[in-house]
């Protein structure tokens, strides 16, 4: 115990406490309620069964346009939101194209990773039931703009190197026209450019998957009707995940309910650390107050 | 005159072209039928055979063109005819199902106008034999529990919506047959087109056939109606008998005629039979078989009467690959857009030169220090072996091997033939081992340092901190399983105190409100600083030009 | 959009001519009074403090490509390199875009020159180039606020995740830190770890809180008429859509 601590009184030094004993703690809770898997019942969110009754009634003869745009460090929550919303999508035989940005490389990698894998357990092929289309250099809007009227002329070639007129599911699919959805999943929504030069031109639904952090930006979006649903975090991604399991698409949940309930439990370990702090800092009041009477 | 206000005019033309290519409709011409062409109708007027027909710059936004038979050539007028009305409902969106009728008061032009919600059957009037028209607005039919056009119609809903149409003015009336949805057609007459009277019954009530058609026309034989669907290549002619219809039908021919779609775009005597006008699809400059194609070009095609065709004929061509320029001012937009595309490209190298330059500086000095003399040290602790130059350039030398490994891994390893090599092997475990589980460890360095700051400064010391805090602790526990675990323990009635319902209403509507607030006042902020840059009133852009 | 509406286009004349209008009478004299913002009135404190302590200065320019909140930025990092530069301290600019790079080194020299400081300290030692990867660049100058001992710490422009790597790394370190931002998402991690934090419009405010130009005082008070128009649509639409619910006319005119 240093000098300085030791003229301090207990709850001062609960109060002003060494931050590497808070990381020490909270790295235990969380390799512990990894290790042991809690079930928790999954949260509801009215707009994940938006999203979900969308899909549901989407037209067969249109496709869905999701950007991936995840990364590494967002892979406990969105990866859970891309891989349920595909399974859905193959479910129904709902083609899908996914877009992606030479910004962000591990959005590729990833999306791919998942995308194969989910399509080799699902008997889907390539080039005709989905497509990824080549990384995509983003310049704002004018990229979307661009995108949405012509994608073949955009796009040009997928991530294997094919001619998208040489793909047979390309061949219905030119402009957003052609789009019934559009979804979204990176780290934060940030989909104003979708919204502003795509949905509200062209009508076509937009929806988003992102970091529960990032999530309170977009509420704002799904009252007004610009977004038309949102899988918040890995609780939205396991809102999603139950009811794909529930549907008898996937025999059990994924990534996204395992994290929710290591989550849940980092949560309340944070709650209740800033109740310690806040504790510490009234005693501490109350001790210096005694002592001056 | 000064460098800064040279670069500042600069600056204020190229904004203002920009500002303009915004901000005008798309009335100035260019080429309006780049992407693509199709429905094309014809009629004579004034001795003159006209065709008119749908062009896009992209897809749903058609514009109506004109063309007109000269020295026996189809010669496209420069520019359109009729175009979509930004500041009118019914054709916001576009153009589209053109039919021309020769009427009393002009030539007239019926068309399906796109709008948000559902296509409206409108015209316009032209009295130069189509070269310019007046639009007038929707056709008017009167009210029915079936069909209603756009102004009568409750909050948009149609119970059956027009597919397609045909027109024709004889005998002083207008008759409009309109195909709907589910394959009904119907019948609507009037003295004018603001006024005319459905029938109370569909000539039409059940399917003729299993498709829907790609076209839809009547022309009169003998007084009656004579129905055309064309399905593909298909020409069906539908022709009353009794309570039925019957049909006959032919086919046109592959090749270098209309090689998937035929569009019943009206009938026009040519001396050699009828008139029909076809559609054929091209790629990369060559006809194809599939039916899936880029390009459109419009044919016209000619039956002797007995359902031969003839040799077709050409009348618009779409080069392949033309891309979609709505305005003569996109043509500078696009340039601009591939300009900043590659000068952001070559910035790459200014960046990978500055890491060099940092790096390379540091081994260099590193080295240098090497061995030298106690005294003449050029950074800390020098002089000394290989620990001291570790610990000063060991990350440089390291970040510029790694560096050099992963762009030769990643230009060799990333081709088709490099399936299996060493190269894609190590750019692979570069990558997925090394690249990505680091950036999930940094990423998750944020959460314990939230930990640590949310610890250190979430002290309730006023009455807004209080509330601060309970609106965290909510919002927080009410997203997580556990916020339903304890909701489940609250009736009911006592909603309020659920917290998944409370987390919900205060992110959707507390914070939605405010984040708006918030994100006005920075839209409008930027809007500000953007017009200082653009007329050249904010000087610090320019700070170091003289 | 691919083209302006109608609305489009009266809300950009209205809103450019109560600009321009403010702009063109402030230069002719009219005085205006800007509120305070503590987090930049306190800039000079932190240089000075961090010159007393010889802790050098370091100046975010945050994730912003060549766009209008970089020259924003970019006028705040001018004028901070030319007090530091006046107390002969360094300030590191870590970046994120190579765009950025170029224009920033453009500022920070002339900054410097304009002091008669120029090639007091090297460029590529004060400026680099981290990544354009957010993970790498949190990291990366977390780390070079920590090794480097920094002693102000400015964080202006937008920012994604990395925000809370850097206000945290600052705090441990003991810097005193000043964070504008028009980034809503990140404020939080902001107003925790910094002693200051500007976010929002004021960030596009902050070229004209140091010098005063008419020009920029002007567009200031221009942009809250324009406020204050929408703040009298919103609260006029909400209460005639509230009152007139059922009648087509007037929600068609509150739809136009």
């Amino acid at each position: 115990m240093t000098e300085e601590n030791k003229n301090r009184s207990f709850w001062d030094r609960v109060q002003f406490c060494d931050p590497r004993i808070l990381y020490a703690l909270f790295a235990v809770v969380v390799i512990v309620f990894e290790m042991v898997q809690v079930k928790m019942p999954v949260p509801n969110p009215v707009w994940v069964g938006k999203l979900y009754d969308r899909i549901e009634n989407l037209p067969p003869d249109k496709a869905v346009l999701i950007d991936c745009d995840y990364g590494a460090g967002n892979r406990g929550e969105c990866e859970g939101q891309f891989k349920a919303v595909i399974q859905h999508l193959f479910s129904r035989n709902i083609k899908f194209m996914v877009v992606t940005w030479t910004t962000n490389v591990e959005g590729q990698k990833l999306g791919r990773q998942v995308l194969d894998e989910v399509a080799k357990k699902m008997n889907k092929v390539d080039g005709e039931d989905y497509v990824m289309f080549q990384a995509i250099v983003n310049a704002g809007g004018v990229t979307l703009q661009s995108l949405a009227k012509d994608i073949h002329g955009f796009v040009v070639k997928d991530i294997n190197g094919r001619d998208l007129g040489d793909i047979p599911m390309m061949k219905n699919f030119r402009t957003i026209a052609d789009v019934s959805l559009i979804y979204r999943v990176a780290y934060s929504w940030g989909g104003v450019p979708w919204i502003g030069f795509v949905q509200s031109v062209y009508g076509t639904p937009l929806a988003a998957g992102s970091a529960g952090i990032e999530s309170s930006t977009a509420y704002p979006y799904l009252d007004s009707g610009q977004l038309c649903g949102l899988l918040a975090g890995a609780a939205g991604a396991a809102a999603y995940e139950k009811r794909v399991m529930e549907a008898g698409i996937t025999p059990e949940t994924g990534i996204g309910t395992k994290t929710v309930s290591v989550q849940s439990f980092a949560t309340l370990f944070v709650v209740v650390s800033i109740l310690i702090s806040n504790f510490a800092m009234f005693m501490s009041k109350w001790q210096g107050k005694r002592a001056r009477t | 005159m000064s460098k800064r206000n040279i670069l500042k005019i600069i600056a204020f033309v190229v904004g203002l072209y920009f500002f303009l290519e915004y901000i005008l409709p798309e009335k100035v011409g260019g080429e309006f039928d780049s992407y693509e062409v199709g429905c094309p109708v014809t009629v004579e007027r004034s001795g003159k055979k006209l065709q008119f027909y749908v062009g896009n710059y992209y897809k749903g936004r058609g514009i109506i063109g004109r063309m007109v038979k000269s020295s026996g050539k189809w010669v496209k007028d420069a520019k359109p005819c009729l175009q979509r009305s930004l500041f009118l409902k019914f054709d916001q969106y576009g153009l589209t199902e053109p039919d021309a009728v020769s009427a009393p008061e002009g030539l007239t032009l019926l068309y399906l106008g796109q709008n948000e919600k559902e296509p409206v059957l409108c015209y316009a009037v032209s009295e130069d034999d189509g070269q310019t028209f007046r639009k007038k607005g929707p056709v008017v039919i009167s009210t029915n529990e079936v069909f209603k056009t756009f102004e009568n119609a409750p909050n948009g809903q149609i119970p059956d919506r027009i597919k397609s149409f045909a027109a024709d003015f004889r005998n002083g009336l207008w008759e409009v047959y309109l195909f709907t949805m589910t394959y009904r057609v119907w019948r609507a007459e009037g003295p004018d087109l603001k006024h005319l009277s459905l029938e109370a019954a569909p000539i039409v009530s059940s399917t003729l056939t299993e498709k829907s058609p790609n076209s839809f026309d009547v022309y009169s034989e003998g007084g009656q109606p004579v129905l055309v669907y064309v399905m593909d290549r298909e020409i069906l002619e539908f022709r009353r008998s009794g309570n039925d219809w019957e049909s006959k039908s032919w086919k046109a021919p592959k090749g270098n005629g209309t090689n998937d779609t035929v569009y019943a775009g009206g009938r026009m005597d040519v001396g050699e039979g009828v008139l029909y006008l076809g559609t054929k699809k091209m790629q990369k400059g060559r006809p194809i078989d599939s039916p899936y194609e880029t390009q459109l070009a419009s044919v016209a095609l000619r039956d002797r009467g007995d359902g031969t065709p003839l040799a077709p004929e050409m009348s618009v061509y779409k080069k392949v690959g033309a891309s979609p320029r709505p305005t003569y001012l996109s043509y500078g937009t696009e340039w601009a857009g591939k300009f900043l595309t590659v000068v952001g490209s070559f910035a790459i190298f200014i960046a990978m030169i500055n890491l060099m330059l940092f790096h390379g500086k540091k081994i260099y000095q590193s080295a240098l220090n090497y061995n030298a003399p106690a005294g003449e040290d050029k950074l800390p602790g020098g002089g000394a072996p290989m620990r001291n130059f570790i610990k000063n350039a060991g990350y440089s030398a390291v970040f510029l091997i790694f560096l050099a490994v992963m762009i030769v891994c990643a230009w060799k390893g990333q081709t088709d033939e490099a399936k299996g090599t060493v190269w894609k092997t190590s750019f692979d475990f570069l990558f997925n081992a090394i690249q990505l589980p680091m950036g999930s460890a940094v990423f998750s360095m944020i959460t314990f340092y939230m930990i640590s700051a949310a610890y250190r400064s979430f002290k309730v010391r006023s009455l807004e901190a209080g509330f601060l805090m309970a609106a965290a602790i909510v919002c927080m526990v009410g997203q997580m399983p556990i916020g339903e675990l304890l909701a489940s323990l609250v009736p009911e009635s006592w909603k309020l105190l659920q917290l998944p319902w409370l987390s919900g209403k205060l992110l959707s509507v507390l914070n939605a409100a405010a984040y708006r607030a918030v994100l006005i006042g920075t839209l409008i902020g930027s809007v500000a600083i953007s017009l200082r840059i653009w007329l050249g009133l904010d000087n610090s852009v320019y700070s170091s030009v003289d | 959009m691919d083209h302006a509406t109608l609305p489009i286009i009266i809300f950009i004349l209205l809103f450019s001519g109560f600009i321009i209008t403010m702009i063109m009478l402030t230069k002719r004299g009219k005085e205006v009074f800007l509120r305070p913002i503590n987090g930049l009135k306190v800039i000079d404190d932190a240089i000075g403090r961090a010159a007393e302590e010889d802790r050098p200065i370091m100046f975010n320019l945050g994730f912003d490509d060549l766009s209008v909140n970089l020259f924003c930025s970019l006028a705040v990092m001018g004028y901070v390199v030319r007090k530091a530069a006046k107390l002969s301290m360094p300030v590191y600019v870590p970046l994120a875009q190579p765009l950025a790079y170029a224009m920033a080194e453009e500022f920070w020299k002339d900054g410097y020159a304009a002091m008669g400081k120029e090639g007091m300290f090297a460029v590529e030692d004060c400026l680099r180039y981290m990544s354009s990867n957010q993970s790498a660049l949190g990291a990366g100058i977390a780390g070079w606020i920590k090794r480097d001992h920094v002693g102000a710490n400015f964080m202006f422009g937008t920012y994604g995740f990395e925000s809370m790597m850097l206000a945290e790394a600052g705090q441990q370190a003991g810097a005193f830190q000043i964070a504008c931002t028009p980034s809503f998402y990140q404020v939080p991690f902001f107003m925790v770890s910094c002693d200051y934090t500007v976010f929002g419009e004021e960030f596009y405010a902050a070229g004209a809180y140091f010098n005063r130009d008419p020009v920029l005082t002007g567009s200031l008070v221009g942009q809250d008429y324009s406020k204050l128009v929408l703040l009298i649509l919103i609260v006029l639409g909400s209460l005639l859509l509230t009152i007139f619910q059922k009648t087509d006319y007037l929600r068609l005119l509150l739809q136009w």
